[in-house]
């Protein structure tokens, strides 16, 4: 490969062609083997169709292949194995029963339509379906082609029957060959023509000649088979039947036969497959569109979730289940305790003149696109690339708009919950935490919880049927409801889960029905007031209070509200849990009060005793120094 | 029947493959030489002693060899002024007419070895590859 030249620094390189020639080689035989194995299977495949029972046959072939099928999983199940796969292995064995009995069929057909072009070729030249595959193997093996047999064989017939018709032109080589006009006349097949025909030929011995003569019969494709002679060609065809290539001319009848009801049925395969095609595609064009609309939605969801509260979020793109949420919010039915229970505690938390309408909430939902833009992106400072990601946030937010009047307070309340309870729970390390009625509290809206859970999920997935099935009017079939179960429940549970714990914060789950609840509590009144507005209020948080009952008021007893002042006259201590709860203003200040009212009493106390003690110190180290 | 000489064996083999692997072997030889040739030109050393200096470093060349398909030749064709080759002069050492010992720079054969290794191999990669797409295993 490399050498040095005396004088000139000299390299050879050169590719290993004989290394690649063995590669070649090698491949070659695989492709023989393989060939080989193919052959035999078509020698099955014969059998099958020359077996009295072609059906078991066939059905052997199909259950071997469905069995291969099946273990090789659905990979190879073709256009119909995702689909299938879905259904499970009723699926799966269903579509690999049609893959595998689909290849079996073409293959049976490929044998039946080799039959039926025999038969039509031996037919239309006027020989036997014996001769004419002999003839093929003999002109193969004497160094042509199969077709030129057929070609060969066709065009001879032709000229024959045009010499026997007597037309001049066909009789020349007839004649020339020495044939009298009743020697032509009397062949009855071209099998027994050609015969002849060759017999004279092997006596020319002019190869010019010879060759001038096939040419006007139309023997040119046969020309090497006819140059070996009469014997030479009844040794091949005699070849070809003790080898097993010639199909029996009965099976070549039965197999053209077969030809024509495989076509039909083929024909009436393809068919049905393309109209349950056609069918399929609605149902198909719908799932993926819903699966678009699916990842849209979970999409906003997720930034309604980053940027928003979460029951903004909630409400985008499921309108009927944010209103189920609102309608179930406390037991009672949608017309009494649910919407309007809600407009209730946005009263009660937002002053009485804040919340008489949704237009009164402008400031907590932005209703045009530069203010949301605005919220989103945190003023007009921002800038481009955090408003236009403001934008692109906004679209979803947008869709609120659309929906009732209602849902827009629903999220004013859930807004602002939010914004109460951050509040809360900033102030809640500096607090006592217990509190019997808090914890009892807990306990019943726990339930309430459950409740609204399983009427969102409800509601979520009526919302989500009704929307995937609105457009596909008629039966809804099996497919359909085995490919979309799954996906509905998922998608229900994880959209109720979002309701439910919205607005919840890092409270935990429950918190915010319980935030509701206690913002409903009118106010707390240890400094008195000359109207309250009526309504559950917290008294005694400072000590003993007097309240004026209107008649019919409820007294919760000890123990289930065990925030009542102690009776002496010592500190005292607030128990309160505040795990989520709402801290209203006035109460914050009232507990801001106490705290420095508290703590100037103990800095005055602390200062007057340490001037005492100072004092003191000074007076004694005086009399030291003084010896006293 | 005259016995076939080991060139006419050559042709024979190379003559039956078929022309896109003749492409994918003369494509790749070529590719492997040119960086043959890339290599040792970065290796050979520059003097000021040459006429012109870079001389040796810009003779390194190769060019495919006559009569003998997927062969090539790398040659160092730098002389001097009497014609001659001195790139094995540089590679080996050699003797000044004044006496002095010119020690040796070797830049040709240690690249070359450098490289060898999986040489043809690589040449004969994308038409294994090739044969394998044209006959692929069951």
């Amino acid at each position: 490969m490399a050498r040095s030249d005396e004088h000139a620094l000299l390299l050879s390189i050169d590719a290993n062609i004989k290394s690649l020639e063995t590669t070649l080689k090698k491949a070659e035989a695989r492709v023989r083997a393989a060939a080989a194995d193919m052959e035999k299977s078509g020698g099955r495949m014969e059998n099958a169709l020359g077996n009295p029972n072609i059906g078991r046959g066939l059905d052997n072939i199909v259950s071997d292949a469905r069995q291969r099928a099946l273990d090789a999983g659905a990979n190879r199940l073709g256009v119909f194995g995702g689909a299938l796969e879905a259904l499970g292995p009723a699926g799966l064995a269903a579509g690999a029963g049609i893959g595998v009995f689909s290849a079996a069929l073409m293959g049976a057909l490929a044998a039946a339509q080799y039959a039926d072009e025999l038969a039509d070729t031996a037919n239309k030249i006027h020989i036997t379906t014996t001769a004419l595959q002999e003839y093929r193997y003999a002109l193969r093996l004497a160094g042509g082609e199969e077709k030129g047999a057929d070609q060969a064989l066709e065009a001879f017939s032709v000229t024959l029957g045009k010499a026997q018709e007597g037309l001049t032109k066909a009789q020349r080589a007839f004649l020339l060959l020495g044939f009298s006009q009743e020697q032509i006349a009397a062949f009855r097949t071209s099998d027994e023509a050609l015969r002849a025909v060759m017999e004279k030929l092997a006596e020319i011995e002019s190869n010019p000649r010879r060759d001038a003569l096939i040419s006007l019969l139309g023997l040119d494709s046969m020309k090497p088979l006819i140059q070996g002679g009469v014997e030479e060609m009844e040794r091949l065809r005699a070849e070809a039947r003790a080898v097993g290539v010639v199909m029996d001319e009965e099976l070549v009848q039965r197999g053209a036969e077969l030809n024509d009801q495989f076509e039909t049925l083929s024909q009436i395969i393809d068919v049905q497959l393309k109209s349950s095609l056609v069918g399929l595609a609605p149902v198909l064009i719908r799932l993926m569109e819903f699966a678009a609309q699916l990842s849209k939605m979970f999409g906003e969801l997720a930034s309604g979730l980053k940027s928003q509260a979460a029951g903004q979020a909630l409400s985008v793109g499921v309108g009927e289940g944010a209103i189920r949420l609102a309608s179930n919010f406390l037991p009672g039915g949608s017309n009494g305790l649910g919407v309007s229970l809600v407009r209730s505690l946005v009263r009660q938390l937002s002053g009485p003149s804040a919340i008489a309408s949704a237009p009164a909430l402008a400031p907590t939902i932005p209703t045009s696109n530069e203010a949301m833009i605005d919220r989103l992106s945190g003023g007009g400072s921002a800038s481009g690339r955090t408003r236009r990601a403001a934008g692109r946030a906004a679209q979803p937010l947008k869709a609120v708009e659309v929906f009732d009047p209602e849902i827009m307070e629903i999220l004013a309340a859930l807004d602002y919950w939010q914004s109460v309870e951050k509040r809360g729970n900033e102030l809640r390390p500096t607090l006592d935490v217990s509190g019997d009625f808090v914890a009892t509290l807990d306990e019943q809206l726990q339930g309430a919880r459950d409740a609204t859970y399983q009427s969102l999920y409800d509601g979520v997935r009526t919302g989500l049927e009704a929307g995937f099935y609105g457009g596909v009017p008629g039966v809804v079939d099996y497919l359909k409801a085995q490919l979309m179960r799954a996906v509905l429940d998922s998608l229900a549970k994880t959209l109720a889960e979002v309701g439910a714990d919205s607005g919840s914060g890092s409270s935990g789950s429950g918190s915010w029905v319980k935030t509701a609840v206690m913002a409903v509590l009118t106010g707390s009144f240890a400094t008195g007031t000359n109207y309250a507005p009526g309504g559950l209020a917290m008294v005694g948080e400072r000590g003993p209070e007097l309240v004026n009952l209107p008649r019919g008021s409820t007294v919760t007893p000890h123990g289930l509200a065990d925030i009542r002042p102690r009776a002496s006259a010592g500190p005292v201590v607030i128990h309160a849990d505040f795990t989520g709860a709402v801290v209203t203003e006035e109460l914050m200040a009232s507990f801001q009060a106490y705290a420095d009212q508290v703590g100037a009493r103990a800095a005055a106390e602390g200062a007057a005793r340490g001037s005492a003690e100072a004092q003191a110190r000074i007076y004694t180290r005086a009399r030291n120094r003084l010896g006293r | 029947m005259a016995k076939m000489t080991n060139l006419e064996k050559r042709m024979a083999r190379w003559n039956s493959f078929s022309a896109e692997i003749r492409d994918a072997v003369e494509t790749e030889l070529k590719k492997e030489v040119d960086d043959m040739v890339a290599a040792i030109q970065r290796a050979a050393p520059v003097s000021d002693f040459e006429a012109r200096p870079g001389e040796l470093r810009d003779s390194v060349s190769a060019y495919p060899v006559q009569g003998r398909p997927a062969a090539w030749r790398i040659i160092v064709k730098a002389q001097d002024k009497k014609g001659r080759y001195y790139g094995s002069y540089v590679e080996f050492g050699h003797n000044t007419e004044d006496g002095r010992r010119v020690a040796a720079q070797p830049f040709f054969w240690p690249t070359y070895r450098s490289r060898r290794r999986g040489l043809r191999a690589r040449i004969l990669r994308p038409a294994r590859k090739l044969i394998r797409e044209m006959f692929p295993r069951g």
